[in-house]
């Protein structure tokens, strides 16, 4: 990330366009445009990338917690699965709450993947529908009494997460 | 336990007046609510930034609260106020000075801000009331744009500022805030909700930048703005605080833009729980573990998100039993063109959401909703919803094809079971009163045995609709008291009459930045009074009380646990 920033902040120095610029300024205008399209492009191709292992993370947070409450006794299933089920809320978040302090100030240039922002776009992987499915799929954790559900809950859990994983 | 009862006060001249407007929805007459702010002397204005609100410090507006300072019986009333601004060039106009108003028992107010030197000038914003440092006297706490300020009542009319020595000046965006006993030690400890980061520059040269549905150049945020981190403060006994956000588990890590707080034991636990409305994130259900510690839960039990699972723009938050199961429901008021949302509790800690069947889509949609209390109006045993509503954005009056106003009409939503009605033209008369109010208060100011509201409004002064159901209907009134005579925290009351349930507890700060008065209102539903009354206290301690004569206040105070066994 240090490299990115490093790779940005040349340009936030280019100057303003001077409207009588000779042809020779504009083609190197044009030239840092096109630099900084590049830059942009892979900037969200990184956060893609980073989106997506915060998104194995924590599957495989709720998975851990999930196996843990499936072995543990009655008093140590329940912190489990509620720390399951927290887990889960992350996956319908697309990050932890410090990631989600991080997406709300992103609102503000003009990112919008944050199915709460103004515009109710989705997240990069989770849309509306898949973030409803883990919110209820959460709620349904933490309620769970009896561990034999357990493995069917990872099982809906694992169908639900490859969905969002998968290439739209 | 001492149990006596006690006749409220003196009625005031009019107050034997009983109106009722015809009912548009099925049931009975709906009580009318009556304007009589200027009668009752309630004159100074909550400024609120500039008039064109270029900034989102300048939308929030100001809460207020009604506390017994003067423990004379009568509710007095604190009102909050931030500063004035000129637009053109941006600048300080005025350092609004809040207010406090003693309430003369006859159905009026006078002005002791001066004399009880309670007259902050920093830019407040809400307001919660408990007894602080032990005394037995009912002590103010003003969250700031800056440092919140804690006045302590020194039983002589006066106060004095103490926030640094008690540490409990924090220096953000203070909004909503509650007192409660997180770990039943038997005094106040503190929640703060902190909105957002900001300075006073940031303020002066804000500029609209945010186009509201393709129309008016509005404010922007609070997207992309940082948000401010909540605060929990224990009281080390003795009315000095330690900041235990972190240890307590309530750090709030997702910056959320904190509005209304509610604490109030939300999974029946017996232990006092926290609920944050946050503006355009998840709503925070802190759940305490039963020993003063807390799990944040909000997202999976069912009442953070909408029942879609979208986060709504909470701002404001009031918690009843509405079904009678013993359990409080939880009211979220959010923006404009969306709904408050109800959530039924189911129990244990989870929730659903029940804004359709409860036939609150409908009249919530269209306004910006604020201040909320469920409240019986009509003194039929069911609790009603009463909404404060106003936009953030003035220049919607600019553009009609919007269908949006800056005032906005109060909601009035009656209790039919199970289900509101909008009974709002019935009660307030037509033409409907509009204003841009946003925090909501409730007391029986008139001692008349029925609850009255009222409403703070931006840069204008407050309105107080007096009630006039009470002479006609069964009531009760229950005045909880601690062992130090203060009233008694968390302590929640439970009356039986005719086979039916009424819940109401003794709370420090909800609805939106503002306090009701802590005497309990129960609506009997013409019964003439209690079969019985139970009364469990903050400390877990259990009081049952036998039947209680309706059409009266009746003193309840709490059992001395040093003189326990």
């Amino acid at each position: 990330m240090k490299k990115l920033v490093a790779l940005l902040l040349p340009l936030a120095l280019v100057p303003a366009p001077d409207t009588r610029a000779e042809t020779g300024s504009a083609a190197a205008l044009a030239e840092a445009y096109e630099g900084l399209a590049n830059t942009i492009i892979a900037v969200r191709e990184t956060e893609s990338a980073l989106v997506k292992a915060i998104l194995v993370a924590h599957h495989d947070a709720a998975r851990a917690e999930l196996d843990e409450a499936r072995a543990a006794a009655p008093e140590a299933r329940a912190e489990h699965l509620r720390a399951a089920a927290t887990e889960i809320t992350y996956l319908a978040s697309e990050g932890d709450k410090r990631v989600q302090a991080v997406l709300q100030r992103l609102l503000k240039s003009g990112h919008h993947h944050h199915t709460d922002g103004y515009t109710n776009e989705d997240y990069m992987y989770v849309d509306s529908v898949e973030k409803k499915a883990l919110l209820d799929l959460a709620g349904k954790v933490a309620k769970i009494e009896d561990p034999t559900a357990i493995p069917g809950i990872v099982d809906e859990l694992d169908r639900l997460v490859t969905s969002t994983l998968e290439p739209e | 336990m001492a149990l006596r009862g006690r006749l409220s006060g003196a009625a005031p001249a009019g107050a034997a007046l009983v109106l009722f407007w015809p009912s548009a929805s099925n049931g009975g007459p709906v009580p009318r609510l009556t304007d009589v702010t200027e009668a009752a002397g309630l004159s100074a204005a909550a400024w609120c930034g500039g008039a064109d609100k270029d900034h989102i410090l300048e939308s929030v507006g100001c809460g207020a609260a009604f506390l017994d300072f003067d423990d004379d019986g009568f509710p007095d009333l604190y009102l909050v106020s931030g500063w004035a601004l000129d637009e053109s060039p941006s600048a300080v106009r005025e350092r609004g000075r809040n207010a406090l108003y003693r309430n003369l028992g006859d159905g009026t107010f006078v002005d002791v801000t001066e004399s009880a030197g309670v007259g902050d000038d920093g830019w407040g914003c809400g307001v919660a009331c408990a007894d602080v440092n032990g005394d037995g006297r009912t002590d103010i706490y003003v969250t700031n744009f800056g440092p919140n300020r804690l006045f302590l009542n020194e039983g002589d009319g006066r106060f004095r500022e103490a926030s640094q020595e008690a540490g409990i000046a924090d220096p953000g965006f203070g909004l909503g805030a509650a007192f409660f006993d997180a770990d039943r030690d038997g005094d106040a400890d503190l929640y703060v909700a902190n909105y957002l980061e900001g300075t006073m520059e940031e303020v002066l040269t804000a500029r609209r930048s945010t186009t509201w549905r393709r129309t008016a150049s509005v404010m922007a945020g609070p997207f992309g703005m940082r948000g401010g981190r909540d605060r929990f403060f224990l009281n080390r006994g003795d009315g000095t605080f330690e900041d235990a956000t972190v240890a307590a588990g309530m750090e709030d890590l997702a910056e959320a833009y904190g509005m209304g707080v509610i604490a109030t034991d939300l999974d029946g636990d017996g232990w006092t729980d926290v609920y944050v409305a946050n503006d355009s994130n998840p709503n925070f259900l802190y759940r305490n573990r039963g020993d003063g510690t807390f799990e944040e839960i909000g997202a999976w039990c069912g009442a953070g998100y909408s029942g879609e699972g979208k986060a709504q723009a909470g701002m404001g938050v009031d918690a009843a039993d509405l079904d009678g199961d013993g359990l409080d429901e939880i009211v979220v008021t959010n923006f404009a063109r969306d709904t408050c949302t109800l959530y039924r509790n189911l129990g244990e800690g989870f929730f659903e959401d029940v804004t359709g069947p409860w036939g609150l889509k409908e009249p919530t949609m269209a306004p910006l909703t604020w201040g909320a209390w469920l409240v019986d109006l009509d003194l039929d045993g069911r609790l009603d919803l009463v909404v404060a509503n106003g936009h953030i954005y003035p220049q919607v009056d600019g553009f009609p094809e919007l269908e949006e106003s800056y005032s906005q009409s109060p909601l009035v939503l009656r209790n039919e079971g199970e289900r509101f009605a909008d009974v709002t033209a019935a009660a307030l008369g037509t033409p409907l009163p509009r204003y841009p109010a946003r925090g909501l208060a409730t007391a029986d100011f008139d001692s008349d045995g029925d609850p009255d509201l009222l409403f703070t409004r931006m840069d204008l002064p407050p309105v107080l609709l007096r009630n006039d159901a009470g002479e006609e209907a069964g009531r009760l009134t229950l005045r909880l008291r601690d062992a130090r005579g203060a009233p008694a925290l968390n302590a929640r009351a439970t009356v039986w009459a005719g086979g039916r349930r009424h819940v109401r507890e003794v709370r420090a700060g909800a609805s939106y930045m503002s306090q009701n008065d802590p005497d309990l209102h129960f609506g009997l539903g013409g019964r003439t009074g209690a079969d019985s009354v139970t009364v469990r206290w903050a400390d877990g301690t259990v009081t049952r009380h036998g039947a209680l004569e309706g059409g009266r206040t009746h003193r309840v105070n709490a059992p001395d646990r040093a003189a326990a066994p």
